[in-house]
């Protein structure tokens, strides 16, 4: 059902976007056949075929993001003092290592996911169920790992560039990866939510809000015309930076 | 007007704020009393300059050292502010967020002196140095108003009259018009005692221009101005940087994103085989100590000729949509949200600044003076073509690198010349590397201090 909802929403803003722009009059004084023949090599194009939904739903996000999202990130922080927030942001951090754990595993990195799994004994217990984070200060760093990762890593391209409502920049092969690591977690059921299921709901809206507090990004913030291609290259870019390690 | 401030802060550490600011405060006061007690020499190469490097294009790529920073405030009151500068200006749809113009002020408690500041070319008003310098001047007692530079595209769109800049006198006419309604917007929200103005780059240059605005509306009376690292002649400056970018790309422009691509695939191979933690300031820092040998120099010059022209590719195509002047758009075209701008955004990558100013400004500047030429424009766009009021005006002074790479050779000691006692030149710092480190950040302030 849920996703029913999401091809609905998707298809609508479809058609919302996509009106095409007027005929031009004459031709620019420069255009890019001056300078490039067809066809030529692009060595930093991502490959985008659903750029005209994919702006549409970038538009959506900074929409959701003032009206909604924002205000609430806002609220949150105003009502909560900023050391409380760590706490939060730690606690989802040890929660996560679900994923780094999984996933290190999965790309056989013995060492990262050692480090991962004494990180998350650690700080599960020095640091209280994860509301600290001792591990870091002793030279356990964070192995950020997802199974977009672990798909890059095994050689899955990066397959066509998405805007996904709410979470932004992505692509194929993470997004499968999104959904490949919450099946995960929804199978092993780590905070065994099917026996506390008034749980589940708290718990998601928390982990978005503190998500969505610790990203600094703002859309449309840059000013610059061409914001969209630049956050595109940036998210491509830093996925293969990630997938290379 | 629908431009109510909005109060942020630079960081969440609201809790922590007043005592550490009390501190800074306290500190910053007794930076200013030591300062004030030495004279300042016209070259501030002294023993606490210790500015790593000195090759200008790494300086001016990697900027300061963290160590060698000026103690950031990580919790300055500021208030963003969206302006409407024409109300009866239609920004086209595709410009649907940059139809105000926003900018920010940093304000005191009580009763304080004001400082605009203008950011370099290409740069908004919240940009690193930008924000390097409010950290500057809000330490040093200031409000302090920050305005994203008239190349900017939110610029352009909002608060651009011609909707295209590069004349710098129209620029300066522009600056002006926004810092009246920035303190209109102000009025009755903070007392000011007296206003000064600065920039750096482009903005370092306005700055002197609006001043000179200033002498015949004296809606301000500055009582000071400075320009950090200022191109004296743009022209020169920005055909610099065309070249950096044209003359060092191996095999030719039209190979500039095989050089970028090579440039990635090398970061990510260092990246991937390091045990860096995260891709920040000191990961840069971290390769660039770790480099078997020195970066070679037309590899650098090549990243700076890049950014540069990624600034001016915004800013052309921002002027192009706003003025419909058919430049790379076409003529009538209406793009929206919708529209793919990967194809202009190519094209622009070829265009350099000099033939922007050349093909696109001067003939829509000839629309309306059609005595003007190209050397005039040329002329008009260099602090020699103020140089009279430049020399007089003793409230005008000059912050700069002996080794900036914007300046054409003699330029430096041009400005050495016209300025006298007013002209501070580090040794080294290239274009505005060094303008957070700490004994610039000290030379800035002990400038503005001084009677």
């Amino acid at each position: 059902m849920k996703r029913m909802h999401f091809l609905w929403l998707l298809a609508g803003l479809a058609l919302l976007t996509g009106c095409a722009a007027t005929v031009p009059a004459e031709r620019a004084k420069y255009t890019l056949s001056d300078f490039e023949q067809p066809g030529a090599t692009r060595p930093l194009a991502v490959f985008d075929p659903f750029e005209t939904v994919n702006r549409g739903l970038y538009r959506f996000n900074y929409n959701f993001d003032r009206f909604v999202f924002l205000p609430i990130v806002n609220t949150y922080e105003f009502i909560l003092p900023n050391y409380v927030e760590d706490r939060v942001s730690n606690f989802m951090d040890n929660i996560g290592e679900f994923y780094n754990f999984t996933n290190g595993a999965l790309q056989l990195k013995q060492k990262s996911a050692g480090i991962t799994l004494s990180r998350f004994l650690v700080n599960s217990t020095v640091g209280i169920a994860g509301l600290w984070d001792p591990a870091t200060r002793w030279g356990l760093q964070r192995q950020d790992e997802d199974f977009g990762q672990t798909l890059g890593h095994y050689g899955v391209g990066n397959g066509p560039y998405l805007v996904l409502p709410i979470f932004g920049p992505s692509n194929l092969r993470d997004t499968t990866g999104l959904v490949g690591d919450t099946l995960a977690f929804n199978a092993v059921d780590p905070l065994n939510f099917d026996h506390n299921e008034d749980w589940e709901l708290p718990y998601q809206g928390v982990k978005a809000v503190d998500t969505r507090h610790r990203q600094p990004f703002r859309y449309f913030k840059s000013g610059s015309p061409f914001e969209y291609e630049l956050v595109r290259l940036l998210y491509t870019e830093k996925r293969k930076l990630q997938i290379a390690r | 007007m629908t431009g109510r401030p909005v109060v942020e802060t630079t960081s969440g550490r609201r809790k922590i704020y007043r005592k550490r600011f009390s501190h800074m405060k306290l500190i910053a006061k007794l930076l200013l009393m030591s300062l004030l007690l030495c004279s300042m020499p016209v070259f501030a190469a002294d023993g606490d300059y210790d500015f790593p490097y000195a090759d200008p294009l790494v300086a001016t790529i990697l900027g300061t050292p963290t160590a060698q920073k000026a103690p950031m405030v990580t919790d300055i009151p500021v208030k963003v502010l969206d302006l409407t500068i024409f109300p009866e200006r239609k920004v086209p749809d595709l410009f649907w967020y940059n139809d105000q113009l926003r900018c920010s002020v940093a304000v005191q408690r009580g009763k304080a002196p004001l400082i605009f500041v203008i950011a370099g070319t290409g740069a908004g008003f919240n940009s690193d140095k930008m924000l390097a310098l409010q950290n500057t001047f809000y330490q040093a007692g200031f409000h302090v108003v920050s305005i994203s530079s008239p190349t900017h595209a939110n610029f352009i769109a909002s608060a651009s009259e011609l909707g295209a800049p590069g004349v710098i006198r129209d620029d300066a006419n522009d600056l002006y018009r926004v810092m009246q309604k920035v303190m209109e917007q102000l009025k009755g929200d903070i007392e000011v005692s007296d206003y000064y103005l600065t920039g750096y780059s482009l903005g370092g240059s306005q700055a002197a221009f609006v001043s000179l605005l200033d002498e015949e509306w004296k809606l301000f009376n500055f009582k000071k101005v400075l320009m950090i690292n200022p191109s004296v002649n743009l022209y020169t400056s920005v055909n610099i940087l065309d070249l950096m970018l044209e003359d060092n790309v191996p095999g030719g422009i039209e190979k500039t994103e095989e050089a970028l691509r090579r440039i990635l695939d090398k970061f990510a191979a260092i990246y991937s085989s390091g045990d860096f933690v995260k891709f920040d300031h000191e990961f840069l820092y971290n390769i660039y100590r770790g480099l078997p040998e020195p970066p070679k120099d037309e590899n650098l010059a090549m990243l700076i000729g890049l950014s540069f022209r990624i600034s001016s590719s915004n800013m052309i195509f921002a002027s192009d949509v706003m003025t419909n002047a058919g430049f790379v758009v076409p003529k009538g075209m209406e793009l929206d949200n919708s529209d793919s701008l990967s194809d202009y955004q190519r094209t622009l990558m070829r265009i350099s600044f000099v033939k922007y100013l050349d093909e696109f400004l001067l003939p829509l500047a000839r629309a309306s003076n059609p005595q003007i030429t190209r050397q005039a424009l040329v002329d008009g766009d260099s602090l020699e073509s103020i140089e009279s009021y430049l020399q007089r005006a003793e409230k005008i002074g000059v912050l700069t690198n002996a080794d900036d790479i914007i300046l054409a050779p003699g330029e430096v000691d041009y400005l050495k010349q016209l300025f006298g006692r007013r002209a501070t030149i580090f040794p080294n710092g290239g274009h505005c590397g060094n303008i957070d480190h700490r004994a610039v950040a000290a030379s800035l302030t002990n400038y503005f201090a001084r009677p």
